[in-house]
């Protein structure tokens, strides 16, 4: 039996990648917003904010040698 | 002479998205998830191994300014990334445009930071995606562990799922 695979064109290929790119950054876009409230409301990311705040004035800077 | 290295301190908070959390000096706080994405992939047993990695500066006192560039930012982000990638088989993808200049140069510090100190462990694959009709230029890119297997097999599997889009 013989079978043909049909590509799709270059064109059709870059109309694809780039629909693919906007519905990927807009669904990015509403994470990072997401992200942003559930700074202030998500218990597990505050109590872990206090954590890291406390470490960071114990040793009197955020910043560490690699 | 090399500049000494240095990142901020981060924390690991976990769950399903897998969350990282860092202060800058600034006092700004920068949120990094990593979220399993087996939809950019087209093949189920690749789901588990892909993660998109979703930067945010979640806590801003500018507001409604950005903070001034900081150079630690980059090397923070490629140290969480290669904390994350300590599980060898993950490969961590994102999506990058050029909608504002900041970005633009923070990805370029991170490049920059990957070349000179992180190529001989880990493998990048930039992908052009187009360029929209404002002229915005879309690129996907894909890290992974040097000595991961999957990394053709994701990136093909990536590519088909593009491919599919309609």
């Amino acid at each position: 039996m013989n079978t043909e695979i049909i590509l799709p064109d270059q064109e059709e290929l870059d109309r694809r990648k780039l629909a693919f790119a906007k519905e990927w950054m807009k669904r990015k876009r509403q994470e990072q917003q997401q992200m942003i409230e559930d700074a202030k409301t998500n218990p597990a990311i505050i109590a872990a904010r206090e954590e890291l705040k406390r470490q960071n004035k114990e040793r009197g800077t955020c910043i560490i040698k690699l | 002479m090399e500049p000494a290295l240095s990142s901020y301190n981060f924390k690991f908070v976990g769950g399903e998205q897998n969350v990282y959390l860092f202060e800058s000096r600034l006092a700004c706080e920068y949120e990094i998830k990593f979220k399993p994405s087996g939809y950019l992939v087209s093949d189920a047993d690749l789901e588990e191994y892909i993660f998109e990695l979703v930067i945010t500066l979640s806590i801003n006192p500018f507001e409604p300014s950005l903070p001034a560039a900081d150079g630690l930012l980059a090397p923070t982000i490629a140290q969480i990334v290669a904390d994350f990638l300590n599980s060898h088989e993950r490969v961590v993808v994102y999506i990058c445009d050029d909608s504002d200049s900041r970005a633009d140069a923070r990805r370029k510090l991170f490049d920059g930071w990957f070349r000179r100190f992180s190529k001989k462990r880990y493998v990048k694959i930039e992908l052009s995606l187009g360029q929209d009709e404002n002229g915005q230029d879309f690129t996907a890119e894909l890290v992974a562990r040097f000595d991961n297997l999957l990394v053709p097999r994701i990136y093909e599997s990536f590519l088909k799922a593009i491919s599919a889009a309609k």
